[in-house]
Parts: C-alpha cells; structure tokens; sequence
C-alpha cells in the first residue's frame, strides 16, 4: 500500500509550480460567465425569498381555508366537493389503517415481544440480553428510528 | 477467529466504498446560432434531486445535481460559483452546498436562480431576454408560494415570453404512452411518481390527471437513504471513520431492494446462515498499521547490549560498596585505636582529642563503633548470602533462662531485649513452620486429586464441572437479583422492602422490651446478621470475589486435564457468547483487525429501508404505505374505471428501478381487486429522463401553446395563476 498523501502533495506542488494555468475549481465556475439574458432592473423581494418551510405551509393551510369561505359564501347552495381544489396539504396521503406489523428495533426480523422498559420490540431472548445491556440513550435512539419519542419531562 | 472465517466464505460480497473521482471540465457551451429567433421551447425539468434542461428538440437533456455553492476559494481568495458534480472539486465549496429544495418543497429561489443561470448559459443564451417559451415541472399541488416565486423569476429576472408549468410524472406517463403520429391523448392509467422526498400515486383517465383522486406519500429515496444511515449508525455506534449521506445513498441504490414478499423474507432470514449468505460488506478506506519489523538478529543484539549495561552497572555498584565497606573499616579500625589510647592521655587531653573527632563523650564514641561493627557486620554477610544461601544460625539467649536475681540492672535489662527478640525470633519460625505444614499439605491434597483424577478422570470431572456449574449459578442468581432490585416492583425489590420494614419495627419493639425481660434474639443466631447484607444493595458483595476466584482455579484445573473442558466452556466464553443470529446480524472482528473493523454488514436493513415505502410506520412516518393509498384511491372509482387504471400502472422516477418494486406491487395490489380484473405494471423506459422527455415532446405540439400563460396574462392574474389542462396541477388554476 502506498503511503496516504504522497499522490496529493505531488498534485499541489503541480498547481503551485505552475501558477498561470487556473484551479479546477475557477475552471468550473461560471460566476463571470456572462449573462446578457437577466433583466439588470429586477430586484429580488429579499423578505420573500427568505420564508422557511414551516410559514410556506402554514400560509397554504390558512389560503385553502380563506379560499374555501369565499367560495361557500359566493354559491351557497352547491355544496363544496372536498377535493374540488387539491392543495399540498389535502393530497397528504391519510394514516395507515392496517394493523402495524411489530418488528425488531434492533435486527428488524419479526417482534412478537417488547420489552416493558425501554419499549424496544425485540425478536427472541438473545437480543433481549443486548436490550438489557443498553444504555437509556442507545434505547432512545433506536426508539426514535421507529418514531417514537420519549417525551423529556 | 471470525475475520478468518470471512476472508474465506465472505469474500465476494466485499465491495469496496468508492472514492469519488474530480469532476472533469464541461465541454463549452453550446452555440447558440442553431436556435437563434426559433421560439423553441425551453424545457426544464427541476427535479428536487437533478436539474435537467434542454432545448425542445435534443435528443436528451443536460443534467446534474440540482445545487450550487457559492464560496471562495482559499489559495486565491477569489469568489467562485459551481453548479452541480462541480462541487465536488473541493471541501470548501462542498460545505457551501445550496439546494433550491428543501425536501419536497421549492423553497430556496436563490439556488434556483443560480441554477437557472448555470442552464441558460449552458444552452449559450447571448440575448438580453430568453427568448423561448419555457415547459417547466412543479411539485403535484405545489404550495403556491413556490409557484409564485419561480413565475417572477421566470417572467420578471429573465422575461420569458410564456410559461407552463406541468407534472413531472404525468410527463413521463405522456411520453412513454403517446401513440406516435397523433397529438391525440387518450390514455388511462395510474401513475406512481417516485421523487426524492416523496411518492406520488394519480390516476388517469383520457390522458388527464384526475388530481383531485391523487395522493403524496411522504417518503422518497432520501428518506430511506436517511433511514438506512440511522440504522447503520446504530448497529455500528463506534465505527471508526463517519459514513456519509452521498455514501448511504450509493448503498441504497447499490446494495437495497423492495423484498417482493416481505414476511416471508424476515421469516427465513430468521436463520443466522441465511440471514449471513443475504449479506454485503461495505469496506471502507482504512490504513494498516505499520508495524516495525524487527529481525531475530537486531532483537538479540538489542538483548545483549541490554545485558551488558546491566553487568556494568552491577559491577559499578559493587565497586562503590567495597570502598563503602572499606572506608568503614578503616574507620572502625582508627576508632578502635582512638578508643585503645584512651588511658594513655590524661583526661583534658583525651576529651580534646575526643571533641576533635567530632565526639561529645565516651559514649557517643562507643555507640559509632558499635554502630561501624554491626553494618560491617551485615554487609559482610551480604556478601557471603550473594554465593548463596546460609541458614541462618540460631541466635543465643543466654540471658532468658538466668533468674532475676542473680543478674544487676543492666543484665536485668539485657535479659529483657534477649526476652523480646527471642519471641520475635520464634514467631517467625512458627509461621516459617506454618507455611511449610500448609504447603505439605497442598502438596498433599494436589497428590490427592491427582491420584483421584488418575483413577477416575470421568468421575473427578463430574465433580468438578458440578462445582463450576454451582458457581456460574450463584453468580447469575446474584447478577438476575441485582438486576430485580433495579426495577421497584420487582418481588425481590419488594422483598427487600418488607425486609427492611421488619428490622425497623423490630428495633422499637427491642428498645421497650430491652428494659423488662432481654427478649430480643437477633444475633444470636450468626446468620441473622446476613440481612443487611440482603437490603444493601449497593456494597459489593465479597463472596462475589471469591466465587470467581474459585471459578477460576476450577476452570484452570479442568482446562489443563480433561481434554473435553475448551475454552468455550468457562464462565467467561460462556457469559460472553452472543447468540448465533446476533453474530450472523453483526459479525465481530477481532480488535486490532483494522480491516474488519472498517466493514459495514448489510442485511436485513437492504429490505428494511425499502420496506417503508410500503408501510412508512416502521421508520416513524404516520401515513398509509404505496399499497394502501392505491387502494384508497381506487374504492373511488367505478369497477370499470379501476379496470381502466391498474391495466396501465406505470413506475417513473428513479426508485422505481429496485428490482423488487414491480413485483412487490404486483403482489401488494392482486389480491384487492377481483380476479378477473387484469392488473398491468410497467416502469417508464428511463425512469429519470423520461419525465423530460415527454415533456419536450409535448412542447413542440400545437398543444403546448395553449397551456401556456403569457407575460401579460401573467402581469394581469397575478404570479399564482396558471392555465388547468391535462398535465398541470390544479390548483389556482383556471379553464
């Protein structure tokens, strides 16, 4: 096995030896490609650019709603089908109502048990021992890989 | 022993992580004169994983990875701007990454802009405007919000002359599904839309989306690929160098499935050798150790040179304490003379010879010479002990024996330090004596075993291994009560507490009784005392040390004469045994296998993660899996209409390529529709470019023009709105 960093410091010394040709890096940058195409008299609305996921969609939420009172108000007698107006809240696909199949938090085979402390699902005894042998912060962790968090009181 | 085992039988499903290569230099863009006042479209396909673009009549877009990063570089301090596999060139600009998405939503315009940029000079747009009409995809029911922001970019930054948004998976569906020579569309079928971060199911009928029946599982690749890095960093919490997303999402393209019949899968992966041959190895990078090697000659060399140092410094030591012991000598020798002179010299003259010697008086004198005498004395015999060993002669006491009153004072005293160190001296040989009984008699009781053990070697192990067993069973009744008292409502915690109520009521019963008749018998009885040791949890137990102590010796004795007794069969192999399924899901290496501790063993989680499109539960996402929201949506419509769709169900998007995928669907999907209704799956041609492609095909039909939203139109209704036809969403649409 070669030895690590021999074929990197040959790399840099190439760059530093010959300084006229540009790195890599200012090869693949396009910051000074021009280009003629964008309107020089834009400016960007900086405020709403800077929304974040969360008040992108709650505002969704709280439209659908206004959108909804406006229409019921503009034609009262035609009752508003539900999935008239799709929006990226209602097309969420609904909670599974199929029984949860139990599986190991640990191996992932099948679960028939779970363990009453830590609430691991676990597949036969041997895993047990590992259960048993976790500290409380490794069992949270493979608690919150299924989703389940405890809540820190 | 296990990393032999693996080189061996496991070779094969080693794969090596792989470095990732330096981007290479683009070719430049593209000349611009070909479409030069065309009002070819412009289609963009802005996947939230990659960024395809292209003129309407390329046979194929361009593509790369949907990010930027902004940064200067370090050597020239000169600000540089990377699109796409070009941030691969450096860490520096690696750390920079921005994404215009944030999961499944569009949501950073800056990135998009950059992005946008990147495409148009990429296609070598020299004019002051775009001047083509632009097909771009959304997300199914974008938040408006991003909508909103991409059309004023388009129409406001680049002034674009017409703009469409449509569907990236009805696209795809279009264009696998379009008949060639007609513009008609009339197609039906259900497509499922695997994007990054989420799944899409729509039906179709007549070549329209009916997005009022579609759904979105949230759950894509990067979830599973998120997933699949949770669970390695559980399995593997100490592993040595970080394992990262790009190298997750490699694993889960490379090594993951969809299991075409999930619980039959965990049910014979319940079997530690087949849940071993299901495996793959993940080596990652890792640097031996380089040990220094020395040769048998330079070793005995390095031995020797040792040994003489050792000879020199002996023999320096020796030296110095010859003169020591001569020195003392001869200065024993000068006081003996001062001292034999003493009656020579009148007194003045003796005292002043003494004070020049450095003597207050007679005695001090005689206590240096007697003190000269006996370290002579010792370090003589020290001499004579170095050739070896004389036994010690007995000291006499004449004095002992001899009655007080024949002695004065100072024999008086004499006899009393001869009476001391002669009981000194005597314990010593009692225990000298002592020692030696008891080494006979182990001598004794080994020859006695030995000879048991000669006679009946089946019969001496029984007893011992029945001693062992007694042993190991002690030690885990005491580590399963340790266990018990931790849990408060465990009986031996609860035993423990009435134990320590009794003691407590006991007491102040004592305390009244005490003063009539002394009734209480606690401690009476030895083993009473054993209860506060019972109720104490926290004090090590001694006997604990013991028993192992005793283990211990019995393991030793058994290893070393019956030949059936391995090492497998102590205490400590024993309690260290993990099961066979565990070893099978996890494999140890030994410590200093630097190789095998840089492995990752992937098995049940190559299915895992993938299993979670179909029930998002298992990784914590509360929604209906792939399967169920297909059901959902077709109780919604008529038979004949499901007919329609599950005889066209169609796959696009990347994860849609898992071998497992159109199978397991298959098998998901047949038992919840009647018999005789066929079901048909088929994944798009290219999965990741077929979007684009049917796309540009739409784009140059007279179609495309219609769909469209105008710069005035968009000036008038505002940056939301957008035209409703078959491929576009609906919301804030209009007809």
């Amino acid at each position: 096995m070669p030895p690590k960093g021999v074929g990197r410091r040959k790399a840099a010394n190439d760059g530093s030896s010959t300084p006229n040709i540009p790195s890599l890096a200012v090869q693949l940058s396009y910051l000074h490609s021009p280009k003629p195409f964008k309107n020089p008299y834009y400016t960007k609305n900086v405020n709403r650019r800077a929304k974040n996921f969360k008040t992108v969609l709650s505002q969704e939420r709280e439209r659908e709603r206004a959108e909804r009172e406006r229409r019921k108000l503009a034609q009262p007698d035609v009752p508003l089908e539900p999935d008239e107006m799709p929006t990226y809240a209602s097309i969420e696909a609904p909670p599974s109502v199929l029984p949860m199949k139990h599986y190991c938090d640990v191996t992932g085979l099948e679960a028939p048990y779970t363990d009453p402390a830590t609430g691991l699902r676990f597949h036969d005894k041997s895993v047990y021992q590992v259960i048993k042998g976790m500290s409380v912060s490794t069992a949270k962790d493979y608690l919150s890989a299924r989703g389940v968090n405890s809540i820190v009181k | 022993m296990h990393s032999d085992d693996m080189q061996v039988d496991a070779a094969p499903n080693v794969v090596r992580v792989p470095i990732p290569a330096l981007p290479s230099v683009p070719p430049p863009p593209d000349l611009y004169d070909k479409h030069r006042g065309t009002n070819i479209p412009i289609v963009i396909d802005n996947g939230s994983t990659t960024f395809r673009w292209g003129f309407a009549d390329s046979e194929a877009p361009r593509f790369g990875p949907n990010a930027i990063s902004k940064y200067k570089e370090r050597k020239t301090n000169r600000p540089l701007l990377l699109f796409g596999e070009a941030i691969d060139v450096e860490s520096g600009a690696k750390a920079q990454t921005r994404t215009a998405w944030e999961g499944d939503i569009l949501l950073n315009f800056d990135a998009l802009e950059n992005a946008l940029d990147y495409a148009f000079v990429n296609l070598g747009l020299d004019t002051p405007t775009v001047e083509h009409p632009v097909l771009m995809t959304e997300r199914l029911s974008t938040p408006l919000h991003s909508r909103a922001l991409t059309s004023e970019l388009m129409f406001e930054q680049y002034s674009v002359p017409a703009l469409s948004y449509c569907i990236d998976g009805l696209m795809s569906f279009y264009g696998n599904n379009k008949k060639p020579g007609t513009d008609n569309f009339e197609e039906d079928g259900l497509c499922i839309s695997f994007n990054t971060a989420s799944t899409a199911v729509m039906p179709i009928l007549n070549g329209k989306g009916i997005l009022s029946h579609a759904k979105r599982i949230p759950w894509g690749s990067l979830q599973s690929s998120e997933y699949l890095l949770k669970l390695i960093q559980l399995k593997y919490p100490n592993f040595p160098t970080r394992v990262t997303t790009t190298q997750s999402n490699w694993m889960l393209r490379n090594f993951c499935d969809v299991s075409t019949n999930y619980s039959m899968l965990l049910k014979s992966l319940k079997d530690p050798l087949k849940l071993r041959a299901s495996e793959t190895i993940i080596q990652f990078p890792f640097a031996l150790q380089v040990a220094e090697e020395k040769t048998e000659e330079e070793l005995a060399r390095i031995a020797e040179k040792r040994k003489e140092q050792g000879r020199k410094l002996q023999e320096l030591a020796a030296k110095t304490r010859m003169e020591k012991l001569l020195q003392k000598e001869n200065d024993l020798q000068h006081l003996l003379e001062l001292r034999e002179s003493r009656g020579e010299d009148g007194k003045r003259e003796w005292n002043n010879k003494l004070s020049a010697e450095g003597f207050d008086d007679d005695s001090q004198l005689d206590d240096t010479i007697k003190k000269l005498e006996s370290g002579l004395k010792k370090a003589r015999k020290k001499e004579a002990a170095d050739g070896g060993d004389d036994p010690i002669e007995e000291p006499s006491f004449p004095l002992v024996d001899v009655p007080d009153v024949d002695l004065d004072e100072d024999g008086l005293k004499e006899k009393k330090k001869q009476k001391l160190i002669k009981a000194g001296y005597e314990a010593r040989a009692r225990a000298r004596r002592e020692k030696e009984r008891e080494k006979e008699e182990k001598e004794r009781e080994e020859k006695r075993e030995e000879e048991e053990r000669e006679a009946d070697l089946g019969g001496w192990s029984r007893k011992l291994r029945q001693e062992q067993e007694v042993l190991m069973d002690r030690i885990k009744n005491r580590s399963r009560r340790k266990a018990a008292l931790s849990d408060r409502k465990s009986a031996a915690a609860q035993a423990r507490m009435k134990s320590i109520a009794n003691l407590a009521a006991d007491d102040r019963i004592s305390k009244k009784k005490r003063k009539g008749a002394g009734e209480d018998m606690f401690g009476a009885d030895d083993a009473d005392w054993a209860i506060y040791r019972k109720i104490n949890t926290t004090a090590a137990s001694s006997d604990e040390e013991e028993d192992l102590i005793q283990l211990q010796l019995i393991e030793q004795k058994l290893l070393a004469h019956d030949p059936t007794f391995t090492a497998q069969h102590t205490h400590a192999s024993i309690t260290a045994q993990r099961s066979a399924l565990l070893t099978a899901f996890k494999p140890v290496y030994e410590e200093g296998d630097v190789e095998g501790n840089t492995r990752i063993h992937l098995n049940t989680e190559k299915w895992r993660v993938c299993e979670a499109w179909f029930s998002p539960g298992i990784a914590g996402v509360d929604s209906a899996g792939v399967g169920e929201v297909i059901q959902n949506i077709l109780s919604r419509f008529s038979d004949a209409e499901k007919a329609r769709l599950v005889k066209n169900i169609f796959l696009t998007g990347s994860p849609s390529q898992f071998s497992g995928m159109i199978p397991r669907l298959h098998n998901t999907l047949r038992p919840l529709l009647p018999q005789d209704m066929p079901v048909n799956i088929v994944r798009a041609a290219d999965p990741s470019l077929d979007a684009w492609k049917g796309m540009s095909l739409f784009s140059v039909t007279s179609e495309f023009e219609k769909t469209c939203f105008t710069k005035a139109e968009y000036e008038e209704y505002g940056p939301e709105k957008i035209r409703k036809w078959w491929g576009s969403n609906w919301n804030s649409s209009y007809l």
